[in-house]
């Protein structure tokens, strides 16, 4: 079925042809600084020449919290999710949630990009959003 | 920035509640009529007013306004999230220090019970997807990492807020027995490591100030110590390379720092002049983060200060002795005018059983959505014989 992100200018999806998921951003032409998502002025120095630059997410875990309730209605039901910031390579740090198979987060851990559905809609379409999974292979 | 020649007229805030008995109407009227009365004026001396919530509809404020009276006076509404009280003073200082009017209003109010019809919903996309308890809870995931911080840390505090909320009669919370550290850790939790007796209710509530220029209040007050507002300084997120730059997440701790900085030199005073203090404890670990932000105390500090009792009352520097957003409660829109209807209090010396002896300098601090921050210095000046 097909998938859609729950905003758009924030996700690439999988295009089915090889292509990876990865988050939308842009780099300053100017001073280098990468932003997700993508903005029209550099935060850093003003500069508005900006180039596609979407991220390939792996990163590490900045800090984490456990949610004990549940998502908004319509979303994720089950009871207690996880969030956390991490700090992308290459990139910014972003807040963002942790895959519900992450067992037990620790500060520095290698996380990378996953992606997860948290609504189904009538039509059957999928509402994802990108969340950040253990990186078994660096962990 | 500086408030030249503002001072207190008069103050008053309804309780913070539940509410669910009365309307936005009833509790913004009490306000509104209580503070005209202890300022001993009418809505014809009143030239100007700024008003304000979260969540309310259009123009509500200038309806709520004609409660009070039909004057024909400019109503401006402010919004600025949980910062929305100290804001609307702000704008109501620099209506009288600009020589705009004599007397100005602010006027903040809220119930969260009673979103009015057109009131802002949150469309559900990625920035309300994570519980907004979250993003305080990152911070102090971090600072247990770095620093050692423990639950321990936290729970005590939040006792401290409760506990000190037992003896103010407009708060929200107001526990029949001694609240422990304990107590605290064993509530449920919210988002780890915090639980729900270290965070603010909301419920509704509305809070009032009268401001005038000196001369005006020494005739209205006499014999009663002049509270100015000394400074004003409110700010939003600067660019900072090591924070967050997506969604939901609230603005760095160091927005406060920038904002104290400001308020502190327009004012000519320093963290060590300040008596008693009021900050956002909407998550307690804010509570922690601001006595170092605020130079309360030294970077690093701040847990050292929980555990010692610092800001208790009949501690070095009490802070949050009216409850705090913790127990006091916290609206939201009238959260800063609840803070200086407290420094009113503190500062002519009748907060009863949670005054702090000899009280002469108040700050208070808000945090708006996460965004911006604010920081308010106030002074008595000596005691009229
Ligand atoms: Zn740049």
């Amino acid at each position: 079925m097909a998938k859609r992100a729950i905003e758009p200018g924030l996700l690439r999806l999988p295009d089915g042809e090889g292509r990876e998921l990865r988050l939308c951003a842009n780099r300053c032409d100017g001073c280098g600084v990468v932003f997700h998502p993508p903005r029209p002025v550099c935060l850093a120095c003003h500069g508005r020449a900006m180039s596609d630059a979407p991220l390939e997410g792996a990163g590490t875990l900045y800090a984490f919290t456990r949610v004990a309730m549940a998502m908004r209605p319509g979303m994720r039901t089950e009871r207690g999710y996880w969030v956390a910031h991490v700090d992308l390579d290459g990139g910014p740090r972003v807040q963002g949630l942790l895959a519900p198979d992450v067992a037990e987060p620790r500060i520095g851990m290698r996380l990378r990009l996953g992606i997860e559905t948290v609504r189904v809609e009538e039509s059957g379409e999928e509402i994802v959003v990108h969340h950040f999974a253990a990186d078994e292979a660096r962990a | 920035m500086k408030t030249e020649n503002i001072a207190l007229l008069g103050t008053a805030m309804t309780r913070f509640a539940d509410h669910r008995d009365r309307t936005l109407f009833e509790l913004a009227t009490e306000a509104g009529l209580g503070t005209l009365t202890d300022a001993g004026i009418d809505l014809r001396d009143v030239g100007e007013a700024y008003v304000g919530s979260m969540m309310a509809p259009p123009m509500l404020g200038v309806r709520i306004l004609k409660q009070l009276g039909l004057t024909g006076l400019p109503v401006v509404t402010i919004e600025a999230a949980s910062a929305s009280g100290l804001v609307a003073l702000r704008e109501a200082s620099f209506a009288v220090s600009s020589g705009r009017c004599e007397v100005a209003l602010a006027l903040t109010y809220e119930h969260a019970m009673q979103r009015l019809p057109g009131s802002g919903g949150m469309t559900p996309g990625y920035e309300t997807l994570m519980a907004s308890p979250a993003s305080f809870a990152l911070w102090a995931s971090r600072r247990m990492h770095e620093r050692g911080t423990k639950p321990e840390h936290l729970a005590k505090l939040a006792a401290k807020n409760w506990n000190a909320a037992r003896e103010n009669p407009l708060a929200y919370h107001r526990a029949d027995h001694v609240v422990t550290p304990q107590e605290v850790l064993a509530s449920p939790s919210v988002a780890s490591p915090l639980t729900q007796m270290m965070g603010a209710p909301m419920g509704g509530g509305a809070a009032a100030v009268l401001l005038a220029s000196p001369d005006r209040v020494r005739r209205r007050r006499p014999g009663e110590p002049l509270v100015r507002v000394l400074s004003s300084s409110l700010v939003t997120e600067s660019w900072d390379p090591e924070w967050i730059a997506l969604g939901p997440a609230v603005g760095p701790p160091g927005m406060t720092a920038d904002a104290a900085r400001r308020a502190f030199e327009a004012a000519g005073v320093g963290p060590e002049d300040v008596d008693v203090a009021y900050v956002h404890d909407s998550w307690i670990n804010e509570e922690l983060e601001y006595y170092e932000q605020l130079g309360l105390c030294a970077p690093g500090e701040a847990e050292k200060l929980a555990e010692e009792g610092t800001t208790a009352l009949g501690g070095r520097i009490p802070v949050n002795v009216d409850g705090g957003l913790v127990a006091r409660g916290h609206p939201i829109g009238p959260t800063g005018l609840a803070q200086v209807h407290e420094i009113g209090l503190q500062l002519r010396g009748r907060a009863g059983r949670r005054q702090v002896e000899g009280a002469t300098t108040a700050l208070a601090q808000l945090v708006g959505g996460g965004s911006s921050a604010i920081v308010c210095l106030f002074q008595r000046d000596g005691r009229v014989a």
